[in-house]
């Protein structure tokens, strides 16, 4: 190997530019706004987030757009395909499908976005608890945890949609009850791992007082997660009351929910397909759009994730 | 690796008998009794009906005895059908929905983990996209649209394959379809991501950096690490599947468990209703208990750590 021979021409020195440094080039962004920047980069994820609010805004003003009440029986136009009076046709007792569509999916809506927020309230509280105080407060509250998480909670809730009776407070209700365990279980992971961090440490010295410790310090950063994870139960809330209206036990007549719809649809299917297809349409696109709003969020509020 | 065996089936028993002891308070819950609803019958008639199902015991009676009629195999006589048990039922309904959710199971895993495996390995390129966005319509659309939809398309409209039925490979296609394509599109997601997790593992690049080629890497090196975790993901995908008969037997008419189940559940027949349901946690169960017993295996940190964490 040839001899280099290092001489101190051969090194230039570089001038720290002191106040290059300090200018800040980017402003400085919250946690959600840093997230918003991410999130808008994905496209796909801003159409799904666009198709549900075209939803949402459908579920409100949709029933309006036609003259037709979603329970008023046309007994002279039963089972019509689409056409230009209704715009989805009509049902096998006359009813406008297209009021009925969108009167079903404010009940869907409503069961999903109720069941992620009740989750939530039950599964954060339990969790924070659990995680915040520790010792044996902990080791009692994840003892009924573990119980509870080994129960098949599917057939548990068939069961309890069984004996309660079916109808839209006991769908949320059991959802509720077979979904906080899951964000119980995540929040105290995030809690536990938080709690040992400095600031934490720092806010007790401080003083803090233990609500203000989980209202303030604690929870908020464990935000994203919890509302990933709130996003994802949606869809599957909604997935649920489909799969029990198909098995019998939706909401009563003349309610109508997604699932009840498709559910008509399913037995119509042979005769008149369209009572099907706009329902399981709607369910799928909305269980996609979350879906990939759910799998965006995820990447925007979690980037270590990020591959 | 025994006392950790034992330690699980201790669960697995315990969790079994929490799940009857819970199925029995919540059918007691139910105001009046199985008979309030239906014509009025003399009330002699009426206490000769609770007394043949036991129901004029004291409720800890009724509890020891049903849970010794359990333990004996005895699961129970249907409400609605007095001739027919709980047992028979599901002998007879059992063998269907197992043959249909193995059928789907094999079908789900197989293609599931190879478009898993090969969007991994085509990663960002149109295969790796194609597996996506068929995974992501497999996780979307609810089994029964699936279901119906195909029904619609393949017997009505084009009449290549037989409407409803079992028995015949043909007459299993869309059944088994139906039913593995939620879990086929999970496996897919799963196996992409735990595939692309164990591709940037530094023992992969010193493979490929000894020379060994593209194929040799995957198939020795990335796929039987990247396997493991989807392990985890089999006890759910078992109640994937059980869920999933209750609709696919429906659609397509297969005289299954999960047919009787449904129909118990029309029907209100409660001891119908609580016996299927504890076959279905049972299984489950020890469905669980298998996988929990293989990750055991294959994964010898799993027997360490303590039951605590």
């Amino acid at each position: 190997m040839a001899h280099i021979e290092l001489t101190p021409d051969l090194f230039e020195r570089e001038v720290a530019p002191e106040e290059a440094a300090e200018v800040i080039t980017r402003p400085s962004l919250t946690y959600w706004q840093d997230a918003w920047r991410r999130f808008r980069q994905n496209k796909l994820a801003l159409v799904a987030l666009g198709v549900l609010g075209l939803i949402t805004l459908m579920a409100i003003v949709g029933p309006y757009m036609r003259p037709y009440s979603f329970s008023y029986q046309d007994l002279d136009h039963t089972a019509e395909p689409p056409n230009r009076d209704h715009w989805f046709g009509t049902d096998e007792l006359g009813r406008d499908n297209f009021v009925r569509l969108w009167m079903g999916a404010r009940i869907s809506l409503f069961i999903g976005v109720m069941a992620a927020l009740l989750d939530m309230l039950v599964g954060v509280t339990y969790g924070g608890i659990s995680a915040y105080f520790g010792g044996w407060v902990d080791d009692i509250m994840q003892r009924f945890i573990e119980i509870l998480y080994a129960i098949p909670m599917l057939l548990l809730m068939i069961l309890l949609m069984v004996v309660i009776g079916p109808g839209l407070s006991t769908m949320i209700l059991v959802m509720v009850i077979g979904g906080w365990v899951g964000m119980a279980r995540l929040v105290r992971g995030q809690v536990f791992q938080l709690k040992a961090q400095e600031f934490v440490l720092a806010a007790r010295v401080l003083g803090a007082s233990p609500w203000r410790m989980i209202i303030r310090h604690l929870l908020p950063n464990a935000m994203g997660p919890i509302v990933i994870s709130a996003t994802m139960t949606i869809p599957a809330a909604i997935f649920f009351e489909a799969f029990m209206s198909f098995i019998g036990l939706g909401i009563p007549m003349p309610l109508a929910s997604w699932g009840t719809l498709a559910n008509t649809g399913y037995e119509y299917i042979h005769l008149y397909p369209w009572l099907l297809i706009f329902p399981g349409s709607a369910i799928a696109i909305t269980m996609l759009a979350f879906n990939i709003v759910g799998d965006a969020l995820r990447d925007a509020l979690d980037p270590r994730l990020r591959q | 690796m025994l006392a950790y065996t034992l330690r699980r089936l201790g669960y697995m028993v315990f969790t079994l008998w929490l799940i009857i002891t819970l199925t029995f308070l919540l059918m007691h819950a139910v105001p009046g009794d199985p008979f309030t609803s239906e014509k009025k019958v003399p009330e002699a008639i009426r206490q000769n009906l609770l007394h043949k199902y036991g129901l004029d015991l004291p409720l800890h009676v009724q509890y020891i005895r049903y849970l010794s009629n359990i333990l004996h195999g005895d699961l129970g006589i249907s409400m609605r059908y007095p001739n027919r048990t709980v047992n028979q039922m599901i002998a007879q309904g059992f063998p269907y929905s197992a043959d249909v959710g193995a059928r789907a199971l094999v079908f789900a895993i197989s293609v599931g983990l190879t478009l898993g495996v090969l969007a991994a390995f085509y990663r960002d390129r149109p295969l790796d996209r194609t597996a996506m966005v068929i995974a992501v319509i497999g996780i979307s659309v609810p089994n029964f649209v699936v279901g119906t939809l195909l029904q619609y398309l393949f017997t009505v409209r084009f009449k290549l394959l037989p409407v409803v039925g079992w028995g015949t490979f043909k007459q299993s296609i869309l059944p088994s379809f139906a039913l593995g394509l939620g879990t086929l599109a999970v496996m897919a997601r799963m196996m992409r991501a735990s595939m692309l997790d164990v591709l940037n593992q530094d023992y992969v690049r010193t493979a490929q950096s000894k020379g060994l080629s593209n194929r040799e890497v995957i198939v020795r090196h990335t796929i039987r690490n990247a396997i493991l975790p989807i392990v985890t993901i089999l006890g759910p995908l078992v109640v994937n599947i059980i869920t999933g008969t209750l609709v696919v037997e429906r659609i397509f008419g297969i005289p299954g468990l999960g047919k009787h189940y449904v129909q118990a559940v029309y029907n209100l027949d409660y001891t119908l209703i609580m016996g299927t349901t504890i076959f279905y946690a049972a299984l489950l169960l020890f469905a669980i208990f298998l996988v929990d017993i293989a990750y055991g295996l294959v994964d010898p940190r799993i027997r360490l750590v303590k039951p605590k964490e």
